[in-house]
């Protein structure tokens, strides 16, 4: 004892058992404490005074206690130990020590005392146990993913691979791990995949590639991570997916293949993927929408097309959903024209049924619809004239009697009151059988007489005929085109329709006024065309009575008025194969406009007008807008001017003019008409002065009332053409607005 | 009272309204009349007794004018035929055969004037063969 007491006192000794951060203490040989430090008094609980004389075994856990006995009296013996026991704290909680026994031996050389170090491991334990949790459930993780997953070294062996990646190399972990990949794949280093592996090994950069794998017999994408050991692989089977791509660009190269049949057709025919993006545009729809297909083709068609996006969206809704759409659509086309399109859409499926694209076919039915409110006005003309002509019929049974009566009674009557009463009876009849005998007439549109006819002529008569029966306050102006080709038809009916649009105009003008009729040659797509102009200066129409007039028994007369004036001139117009429509401004006046077939044989052998096309001036590629909703006028006037060197642009209605204007679009001159239903030439011209005043407004004006000539000058219309022109002198007029308003 | 002058008219018409004005108003011109409604009775009446002008209606019941037309022509073929009708224009086989046509309503004086076109004149006016 006194050799341990003697060390203790040295200053060295004092150091390393007081200054150990471990837990260090001296036994006697039967393993009692005989000191420790205030590591053991913090780590064991127990006081130094409860320590002195105490033996280890409350300190040690029960299951260990033989162990520690056992290596005590080892180190007792004269040997050092070490070794891992389970302690117990004055509390009952478990540590688990490491433990240094060292025996002391006294000068005789017998051990006299053990010294004791013990190392709390317990948070080194259970950070290993965690450690060990973690690695088991980072497998077992990585072994449940449908993708390969591969750890190589930098000595190219693989560390770590989960069990995919051993299905795809048709391996097991005991053949693979430490394996080298050079081995396991002996082609791989001459493919893009091990070019992938090389990037990411030596350059630390994540490479992929994609390709057909001979070792594997797949296609498979290879990802490569660069790790701090060497690489992490990840592998995909991508064979489905590059079936699907292969068959996508087998069929783009059958579609392809077919183009040159597809660009044969009239239709517009396009496909655009289910991102609505367009991957095929023939050549019907580049003549459709003036795109070409370079233009069309990547572009989405819901930004290209539609002026109702919304209504492009549901309907594209549709397809996806039922596998076919038809219906009519509004889209703008390169030029800025709105067409209506006429469309036919189904879903394209793979082989397996699966979508992959929307195939279009789409036709412009823009003239088409229009034509359909003419036709089915026609139609109901039609049977309404069938149901009147019954009804005359019937009515002029029932008036016979009455008539016949009143006048029997008459030849025997004295009674001068009583003859009155007869009298009205019998007037009252004359006058039903006329409205009877104008319904029977319109209802039948009275087979005539057909010939050709000299309209010059036939006009020279309406106006003398007119001259009585005009009030005089009415002027009335005759202007024939020379050279005007003459029409096939029943003259009498014809005299009939222009007196009745001449009577009518009378009566637009109660207090005078000026009537103007104009004949012109004219033509539209399918033929040759005579024009007739009843106009006059009187209280025009709004909208909705100008929509009615043609219809039977629409009047604006009050008494006196069938309402059937129109609906028969319509009716004789028609039978005609021509049109009778109106232009009206209320306030203004209105213009009636025939439109009559020239017969064949007059037309084709004498040209209304020799060409003198030499002497016009020419466009010099300006931009011309033709405001004017008369097909046949817009049409005519586009074809003239674009023969003669301009470009030219066509609205139907100032409000499409000016569409067209702010989208941005070039325009030199707008053209525009004075009359049209929706937004007139005078509102379109202060439109064009305000908002885009650099454009020249040209205006074509057949109304000779003073007050809208006034109005359009002060609303900023630059020049003014008097209708009806001709071809020079839309020409010479078109050169001199560009002309001066350069200059100005 | 007139006298008749030139025999009786025949009318054939299904408007019994019809058929009792234009009776009236013949014999008001001072001939005399007998009405039928039917193509069988225009048969009896054209087999019982000769007239001296037929006024018949396009458009009867059960038969056609051309069909009405062949009888007359078969029955009396030296009778003269006016065709009435409630529509404005004759109809083809009107125009044809060269019928004279009245369409309806019919005054007094038009009836008058159609007549004397047939030689039956006024009894106390101008006589005519």
């Amino acid at each position: 004892m006194s050799t341990i007491s003697a060390a203790m006192e040295r200053e060295g000794f004092q150091a390393l058992f007081f200054g150990n951060p471990d837990a260090t203490f001296v036994f006697d040989t039967s393993g009692t404490f005989i000191h420790c430090n205030d590591q053991l008094i913090e780590l064991s609980g127990y006081s130094r005074d409860e320590l002195h004389n105490m033996t280890f075994d409350p300190l040690v856990h029960p299951d260990y206690l033989e162990e520690t006995v056992r290596q005590f009296a080892r180190c007792a013996m004269g040997e050092n130990c070490r070794y891992l026991i389970r302690a117990v704290t004055k509390y009952g909680d478990p540590l688990d020590v490491d433990i240094t026994n060292i025996p002391v031996r006294g000068t005789d050389g017998t051990v006299v005392a053990v010294i004791g170090i013990a190392r709390d491991i317990s948070a080194i334990l259970a950070a290993e146990a965690a450690r060990l949790r973690m690695k088991g459930e980072l497998h077992s993780t990585l072994n449940q993913m449908a993708i390969g997953i591969g750890f190589v070294d930098r000595q190219w062996r693989f560390t770590f691979l989960n069990d995919m990646a051993l299905r795809f190399l048709q391996s097991d972990l005991v053949t693979a791990i430490g394996a080298s990949l050079l081995d396991l794949l002996p082609g791989v280093s001459e493919t893009d995949f091990g070019a992938a592996c090389r990037q990411a090994m030596h350059e630390s950069r994540i490479a992929t590639a994609r390709a057909f794998s001979e070792d594997l017999q797949k296609w498979v994408e290879l990802t490569a991570f660069p790790t701090a050991e060497g690489i992490v692989l990840h592998v995909t089977d991508v064979s489905e997916d590059q079936r699907t791509k292969l068959k996508l660009e087998q069929n783009a190269e059958r579609i392809r293949s077919q183009a040159a049949l597809l660009d044969a057709s009239q239709e517009a025919i396009y496909l655009r993927d289910l991102d609505g993006r367009i991957t095929y545009w023939n050549k019907g729809a580049a003549q459709l929408f003036g795109w070409n297909d370079d233009e069309a083709v990547g572009e989405h068609a819901r930004e290209l097309l539609p002026v109702n996006p919304e209504a492009f969206r549901t309907a594209t809704e549709h397809v996806l959903r039922v596998g076919d759409w038809d219906g009519e659509v509004e889209m703008y086309t390169r030029d800025g024209r709105i067409v209506i399109v006429g469309c036919r859409w189904q879903l394209v499926r793979d082989d397996d049924g699966k979508a992959t694209a929307i195939f279009a076919v789409d036709s412009d039915i823009t003239e088409w619809k229009r034509g359909e409110d003419k036709r089915n006005r026609a139609q109901r003309l039609e049977s309404l004239g069938t149901l009147a002509g019954g009804i005359a019929h019937d009515l002029n049974n029932v008036l016979t009697p009455i008539l016949m009566s009143a006048q029997l009674l008459a030849t025997s009557e004295t009674n001068d009151s009583r003859l009155a009463l007869l009298g009205s009876i019998e007037s009252g009849v004359t006058r039903g059988a006329d409205m009877v005998q104008q319904v029977l007439s319109f209802a039948r549109g009275e087979e005539g007489v057909v010939s050709v006819l000299d309209i010059a002529a036939l006009l020279a008569q309406v106006q003398e005929f007119s001259r009585d029966s005009l009030p005089k306050a009415i002027r009335f102006d005759l202007t024939v085109q020379t050279g005007l080709w003459p029409v096939r038809g029943d003259s009498t009916q014809l005299f009939q329709v222009l007196m009745n649009l001449i009577t009518n105009a009378g009566d637009a003008m109660p207090g005078g006024g000026q009537l103007t009729i104009r004949a012109m040659n004219g033509a539209d797509k399918a033929s040759n065309r005579v024009i007739l102009e009843v106009e006059d200066s009187g209280y025009g129409m709004d909208a909705e009575t100008a929509s009615k007039v043609f219809d039977p028994f629409f009047t604006t007369k009050g008494l006196g008025g069938t309402g059937l004036g129109l609906a028969t001139s319509s009716t004789i117009i028609r039978g005609h194969g021509g049109d009778l429509d109106v232009y009206t401004v209320p306030g203004l006046g209105s213009r009636f406009r025939i439109s009559l077939p020239a017969a064949e044989e007059g037309a084709g052998a004498e040209p209304a007008e020799p060409p003198v096309q030499d002497a016009l001036p020419p466009g010099k590629g300006e931009r011309i807008l033709v405001v004017d909703d008369e097909a046949t006028i817009r049409e005519i006037a586009c074809q003239t001017l674009e023969a003669n060197g301009y470009q030219t642009l066509a609205a139907e209605h100032g409000r499409e003019a000016i569409e067209i204007a702010d989208r941005g679009t070039k325009i030199d001159l707008v053209f525009t008409d004075m009359m049209m239903p929706e937004m007139d030439g005078a509102e379109t011209a202060a439109y064009f002065m305000a908002k885009h005043p650099n454009i020249a407004v040209m205006a074509a004006s057949g109304l000779n009332a003073n007050g809208g000539v006034a109005r359009a000058a002060h609303s900023g219309v630059t020049s003014f053409l008097s209708k009806p022109y001709t071809t020079s002198e839309l020409l010479v007029s078109v050169r001199e607005t560009l002309d001066t308003w350069g200059k100005a | 009272m007139l006298e008749p002058t030139g025999g009786s008219v025949l009318i054939a018409d299904d408007d019994s309204l019809v058929r009792m004005v234009l009776r009236m108003g013949i014999e008001n011109l001072g001939h005399q009349a007998v009405s039928v409604g039917t193509f069988e009775e225009l048969g009896t009446a054209l087999s019982e007794q000769a007239f001296a002008l037929c006024i018949m209606d396009v458009s009867m019941p059960c038969s056609s004018l051309e069909d009405r037309l062949d009888q007359t022509s078969r029955l009396a073929p030296e009778m003269p035929v006016m065709v009435l009708s409630g529509y404005s224009e004759a109809p083809e086989t009107v125009r044809e055969q060269g019928l004279r046509f009245l369409s309806k309503p019919i005054s007094l004086d038009e009836l008058g004037v159609a007549l004397a076109g047939f030689g039956m004149g006024f009894a106390g006016g101008a006589e005519t063969a």
